[in-house]
């Protein structure tokens, strides 16, 4: 069974007079362990459909199925526990919390789904280290560097065991170097047995993913196997 | 399980509010000066009330006072011709009053006349005032312990006895036990029998407590020993004046009868007396008055103080507002990752009551001891009620967690993009 279920998902911004369609019925389905990255010119809607699917969005017409479940109708609070219980969502821009500590950072998803003290800092160390940030969980977010930062960001992604992993752009505000370091974790995830999408303007990840899809206005442009599935 | 989240979210709350300490300061400024501004406020008008009433009290609810005034309009003979000018309440009036208006229980008059006294080599300025012996019950005053007050007998027989203010006691018999005492009064000696108890709404500044300075003697030692004509040298003139007795302290046998006695003793009053050389006093209508009075006084300082918590309030939310634009995109994170907007609200609610709980106990503290300094080096009187500090402190609380939640809901009906869009 899919996780992920789209079907004809249009997306409206309304700004005063002006009607944006950003997506303009989008299907697409992504099954259990896939690699995927969707890829596209800027614009083309590509962060409106992750945070549609991240549950941070709600499409304006069109279905969302989630692990069997329909998620377009439901509630924020329910919405919410998807949010915390089944998705972890890396961000481009890292989005840690400035005042918290790293390993309070990587805590925060589970708390609110109502973990123990103790249970909570073990899992937060263990994901600590093993994005390899053991070293520094005491450090607040602005005394590290951004692929750092990041590190941190998809180790708080994972502590909950998302059913799925999300990120937009991850590697969009790092330099190559350690952009690279972050698409290895990415890879290693995969190896795990991780479902994951990625959006991404990397060339070179059209070659280690499964799948890429390509969005032009909205739309699907084109959907196809990438380089690790043609191996 | 939800237990924890509770706790958690709660430790999440004092920690936001530890890590900007210095913040979270300034935030509770506002409420800490309201609440403390407000308790001192009512304290000290509290205190004023409670002298003005007492002092009123101390006059009797019972009683009528009838003083002797000098006419204003012969003022100006007097001082030129140096002619005698007599005026006021004699013992005729008193007999009168006593044997004509049937609510009168007891009359007691009385005679005051400034005079040196003097123990040893000290002299003072005090009043010398001839009483007679039921003047203690009617003008609810006592003698303290080991003392008594002038006898029926003292009186008839014009001893030369007298009974000192505990005021003039401290000052002339700083280390001598006064009883048994001779005390010069003007020309002659007078034995100490007694001392009075302190005056119960005592003044602390110098010169109401120079007005302490009281001896009392027999009125008809007064009137053998001193007379009832007073010469005054002034400015190479001189006055004389004839007044035989200064007071009428008229005790009522019931309080619903005092203003219609009063009545009677003014219309009685007026046949015999050409001139207004007298006023009646009645401390029941004060009274009715001072509460008026102290009613409106309460409502104006209960505005003031409901106008400085309110600002403090203001204060509150508009550094929450700030705070909260700030920490939009912390809203947006923590909503992304998973939390409800109960869960954003209630990490907000525990802030803003622990910021303004502390503040107002902050304030409470301050304003509870402002009022006890006040009395130490200004001389007030100041009273705390009960219900100014946990009124003040609950209003605080209630005010602290209305402006510091509203915006903390505002954030949290935000989408989670819109928050963590926002810069
Ligand atoms: N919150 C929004 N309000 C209005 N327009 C938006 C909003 N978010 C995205 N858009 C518009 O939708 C289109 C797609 O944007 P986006 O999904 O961010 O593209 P991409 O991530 O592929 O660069 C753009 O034209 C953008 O201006
Ligand atoms: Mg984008």
């Amino acid at each position: 069974m899919a996780i992920v279920e789209l079907r004809n998902l249009v997306k409206r911004f309304e700004i005063g007079e002006v009607v944006v369609e950003a997506l303009r019925g989008v299907s697409l389905s992504i099954e259990h362990g896939e690699y995927t990255a969707i890829m596209g010119p800027s614009g083309s809607g590509k962060s409106t459909l992750m945070n549609i699917l991240g549950c941070l969005d709600t499409p304006t017409e069109g279905s969302y199925t989630l692990d069997g479940h329909d998620v377009s109708s439901l509630s924020d609070d329910v919405l919410s526990d998807i949010r915390g219980s089944k998705i972890g969502f890396v961000f481009q821009s890292f989005n840690l919390i400035g005042q918290l500590s790293v390993l309070e950072n990587i805590e925060v998803p589970m708390i609110y789904q109502g973990r123990g003290v103790k249970e909570c800092s073990d899992r937060a160390k263990e994901l600590a280290e093993r994005v390899g940030m053991g070293h520094r969980v005491k450090h607040l977010p602005r005394e590290l560097s951004g692929g750092e930062q990041q590190r941190i960001a998809i180790a708080r992604a994972l502590v909950n065991d998302p059913l799925i992993i999300m990120a937009d752009e991850p590697t969009g505000n790092l330099d190559t170097k350690n952009g690279e370091a972050i698409m290895k974790i990415f890879d290693d995830l995969h190896e795990e047995g991780k479902t994951i999408l990625i959006v991404t303007h990397e060339p070179e990840l059209r070659e280690i993913t499964e799948r890429v899809i390509h969005f032009r206005d909205g739309l699907v442009e084109s959907d196809e196997a990438g380089g690790r599935a043609r191996r | 399980m939800k237990i924890f989240l509770v706790r958690r979210i709660l430790h999440m709350g004092v920690n936001s509010i530890w890590r900007n300490r210095l913040r979270s300061f300034l935030t509770v400024l506002g409420i800490v000066f309201g609440v403390c501004s407000v308790i001192a406020m009512l304290a000290i008008g509290e205190g004023a009330a409670h002298d003005a009433l007492e002092q009123i009290r101390e006059l009797g609810s019972q009683n009528i006072i009838v003083r002797s005034v000098k006419p204003t309009d012969t003022e100006n003979i007097a001082a030129e011709t140096t002619m005698m000018l007599e005026y006021g309440l004699t013992y005729n009036d008193a007999e009168r009053i006593r044997s004509t208006v049937p609510s009168v229980e007891v009359i007691a008059p009385q005679r005051a006349i400034r005079g040196s006294l003097q123990f040893g080599h000290k002299r003072t300025e005090g009043n010398v005032i001839g009483v007679v012996p039921w003047f203690p019950e009617v003008a609810h005053k006592n003698v303290q312990p080991g003392g008594r007050f002038i006898t029926d007998r003292e009186m008839r027989d014009r001893l030369n006895v007298c009974v000192i203010s505990d005021e003039l006691a401290k000052q002339l018999f700083l280390f001598h036990q006064p009883l048994g005492q001779d005390l010069k009064v003007k020309d002659d000696y007078y034995r100490i029998i007694g001392v009075m108890e302190p005056e119960q709404s005592a003044q602390h500044s110098k010169s109401a407590r120079s007005a302490q300075l009281n001896v009392y003697i027999p009125l008809t030692a007064a009137r053998f020993r001193i007379g009832d004509i007073l010469v005054e040298r002034q400015s190479g003139a001189q006055s004389m004046e004839k007044v035989e007795l200064h007071q009428l302290t008229i005790k009522v046998h019931d309080a619903s009868a005092v203003e219609r006695s009063a009545k009677i003793i003014d219309g009685l009053l007026k046949r015999f007396h050409k001139k207004q050389d007298y006023e009646i006093i009645v401390p029941l209508e004060l009274l009715q008055k001072a509460r008026r009075t102290q009613r409106i006084f309460s409502i104006v300082l209960g505005s003031i103080a409901a106008i400085s918590l309110l600002v403090g309030g203001i204060g509150i939310m508009n550094i929450m507002l700030a705070t909260v634009t700030e920490r939009t995109r912390e809203i947006g994170i923590r909503r992304a990752l998973g939390a409800k907007k109960r869960d954003i609200i209630l990490q907000f609610l525990m802030e803003t009551t622990l910021l303004a709980g502390f503040g107002g106990a902050l304030g409470v503290l301050i304003g509870v001891s402002i009022p006890f300094f006040i009395e130490h080096f200004a001389a007030m009187t100041t009273i705390i009620r009960w219900w100014s500090p946990v009124g003040a402190f609950a209003i605080s609380l209630v005010i602290g967690i209305v402006f510091g939640l509203y915006p903390a809901w505002r954030a949290a009906q935000m989408n989670p993009i819109s928050a963590l869009r926002h810069e």
